[in-house]
């Protein structure tokens, strides 16, 4: 059932991007337009001459029979990508629990509601390379998706990313925080003997990062000095950035992190994002000690002492010619300190699920074929009640109900 | 000149207490001299300056005032208010002030007061009432008295009591009347009403307002209160009774005992909150059984045993 009316929207978004593509150029649209039919893609976002973002429905599109045209009828708004275009632009790394027995159990595609909060910070990436990165004030720097815990906070920055993957950005994306600081172990960092250097996740990370963005990163030129004292590798404007982190030692790593990071600062070719799924870790203590110091214990090492994650925490004034940082937090730590650094202003909130919004999460369950028949109105209201709302918890609910 | 007037004036308590309120305002103006000398004097330092004598100004708490109206500086007594210094300074300077005064005192003492109570007014206990102040000695008869006298004259052999007592004794007393069942009102104030119950140790109070369907109990929402799904239901159960689930915006304060016992009380308060706020609520709520209270407690300890009902482990000699 859900596979059919998949492909009649995909046939539907199909007609519709290219009708976009060829009205105007200030048309974003997840997936690509060639590739419409695999990629799954069912929404797109067009952009008006005000920079205001509308939201299309797809249900004048094409003619199709009366079943069909009910089904489309829905406005959708799930964002659909396979697992393997999922690892493809996002990476591989280990799921949240809740998130991960949806993806799995409900179906093999891996679906996420589109919602507010994406949009605006797709709307404010857009506006911000329009103004082509000139950073007037505080508010141009970045953006943190903040709110309750499973509220959907980095469902919406991977939505954001994936968006920004599809727009040839230069994505760097932190997908859980907790490990970046956390992984691996420590040792000694001669230059500055207050840090430390963390060679086992820079290692791991740059790879991950060559092999998402190898193509992107082959075009892009070292721009600046710089010699990497384990082996003697020196940088000359023939060399890219391929070529820095592809030959990269498991020793080097952290060196090459930090001139890595000085390269992002200088990336013209592409815009460039930062995303940080758990942002307010970096305020905390992190999970080491000095091991040089008697005296400290473990969980006392502050971010800032470890080389890797110091050099992404600093985000209200960041040096990034031509991007910009979008973050999100969590609710694994409380996020106080954050709330201080960061202003108001740029914190895009996270709310709950309205009641429509649920009522489309259940519609795509049902559809999906995980419910045998759509629940009546008052148990709707009933699980949402229960749930406050919350994504993550009505979920939980639903799962059981199976 | 205040040893003068302590010297001269008989030794009464209440009369001490005025003066000693001139003493407390003399002394206050010495030392309040003394400690004027400010060692940041110059002019710029002033502003920044925190001691007694430059915020002397600034500071309402050494203005002793015994009216609240504070525009009314007349009536202020205490070191600050000039004009009373000002007075306090010329009664000590002038003699014939003081002698005013003091002959204003004398009159007072030696005068008789204004107004005499007399003995009768006091209210003494006696066994033996005296023959003015005996109720009965000096009542007089009403009109219905006289009334009733003329009755009684005029129709010597009417049963006055039967005529004034119309009812039978059959219908005069019900020993087995069954009880009236307590009324039920709605209250409903600025469109919200509140419901409060018990359970083991813990209380609830819940209020109801219509609203978008937002419950938070002690500013937490539902399901950040309570993990288990069953504590979540019990809370929902009055609203899924009534079908009012959405309509509502509940705030619950809850207090005391565990999770299960808050999660108790919180279904009751509920249910009572909405029978205040619409009576049509109660039947389906009463059928539910979610009116109910339920009394029971912990039960207690008793000696010789290990807990309530658990006995010591048998042990043969």
């Amino acid at each position: 059932m859900i596979r059919s009316t998949v492909t009649g929207i995909a046939k539907t978004l199909a007609t519709v991007n290219r009708r976009v593509v060829r009205s105007s150029n200030n048309t974003l649209y997840f997936g690509n337009s060639s590739n419409s039919s695999s990629s799954r893609c069912l929404s797109t976002i067009s952009i008006n001459n005000n920079n205001k973002y509308q939201v299309r429905s797809y249900t004048t599109e094409t003619a199709t029979t009366t079943e069909e045209q009910e089904e489309i009828s829905i406005p959708y708004k799930f964002l659909t990508i396979n697992k393997e275009q999922w690892e493809a632009t996002l990476g591989k790394y280990k799921l949240p629990k809740t998130l991960e027995d949806q993806f799995t159990m409900v179906n093999k595609d891996r679906a996420t509601l589109l919602r507010k909060p994406a949009f605006e910070v797709i709307q404010w990436l857009n506006e911000m390379r329009e103004q082509q990165f000139i950073k007037d004030s505080e508010s141009d720097y970045y953006k943190i998706l903040d709110g309750r815990k499973g509220s959907g906070k980095s469902v919406a920055l991977s939505q954001v990313v994936f968006w920004a993957q599809q727009q040839d950005w230069l994505v760097l994306y932190v997908p859980d925080a907790f490990n970046f600081i956390n992984n691996g172990s420590l040792t000694k960092y001669t230059p500055n003997p207050l840090t430390f250097a963390q060679n086992e996740m820079c290692f791991e990370f740059l790879n991950q990062f060559l092999e998402l963005n190898s193509e992107k990163l082959k075009n892009i030129n070292l721009k600046t000095r710089f010699v990497i004292e384990y082996n003697n590798w020196t940088s000359s404007p023939d060399k890219t950035i391929y070529d820095l982190i592809s030959g990269m030692k498991f020793d080097s790593a952290t060196e090459v992190f930090y001139h890595f990071k000085k390269e992002l600062n200088a990336v013209v070719e592409y815009p460039v994002l930062v995303a940080i799924d758990g942002y307010n870790l970096f305020f905390r203590a992190s999970e080491y000690g000095d091991m040089y110091d008697p005296a400290s214990f473990h969980r006392t090492l502050p971010v800032d002492r470890l080389l890797a994650s110091s050099l992404l925490k600093d985000i209200k004034s960041h040096q990034l010619s031509n991007g910009v940082v979008v973050a999100c937090t969590t609710d694994l730590l409380p996020k106080d300190a954050m709330y201080e650094y960061s202003s108001q202003e740029n914190i895009v909130d996270v709310p709950k699920y309205s009641l429509y919004e649920a009522r489309l999460f259940i519609n795509y369950l049902v559809e999906s074929g995980y419910l045998a028949k759509s629940p009546p109105q008052e148990t709707i209201q009933y699980l949402y009640q229960m749930a406050s709302g919350n994504p993550q918890d009505l979920w939980k609910l639903l799962r059981i109900m199976n | 000149m205040i040893n003068r007037i302590l010297l001269n004036t008989p030794s009464k308590g209440y009369l001490k207490r005025s003066i000693d309120t001139t003493i407390i305002g003399l002394s206050g103006l010495s030392l309040q001299n003394n400690s004027s000398r400010c060692i940041s004097s110059s002019s710029s330092n002033k502003q920044n300056c925190r001691c007694l004598s430059c915020t002397k100004s600034n500071n309402i708490y050494s203005i002793r005032s015994y009216s609240t109206n504070n525009n009314n500086k007349e009536n202020e007594i205490g070191i600050n208010n000039e004009a009373f210094k000002k007075k306090l300074v010329d009664n000590y300077k002038d003699e014939t002030n003081s002698r005013k005064i003091l002959e204003n005192l004398n009159q007072e003492l030696h005068s008789a007061p204004k107004s005499y109570k007399k003995a009768d007014d006091y209210q003494v206990r006696s066994p033996i009432v005296s023959p003015h102040e005996d109720e009965e000695f000096n009542q007089r008869f009403s009109a219905a008295d006289y009334a009733n006298i003329l009755h009684e004259k005029e129709f010597a052999d009417s049963n006055r009591e039967e005529e004034l007592l119309p009812f039978d004794d059959v219908n005069r007393f019900k020993p087995f009347a069954p009880l009236r069942p307590r009324i039920q009102q709605t209250q409903v104030i600025d469109g919200a009403s509140s419901g409060y119950s018990k359970r083991k140790r813990s209380r609830a109070v819940a209020t109801i307002k219509e609203g978008a369907g937002e419950i938070s109990i002690n500013g937490r929402p539902l399901n950040e209160y309570f993990h288990a799904i069953s504590y979540k239901d019990s809370v929902l159960q009055p609203l899924v009774v009534s079908e009012t689930l959405m309509k509502w915006n509940v705030d619950v304060r809850a207090w005391g005992g565990g999770m299960k016992g808050q999660a108790e009380a919180i279904r009751r308060a509920l249910a009572m909150a909405l029978c205040k706020y619409d009576l049509a609520y109660r039947p389906s709520l009463k059928l539910a059984g979610l009116l109910k209270n339920d009394a029971r407690k912990v039960e207690r300890k008793k000696p010789g045993q290990l807990k309530a009902r658990k006995k010591f482990p048998l042990v043969k000699r």
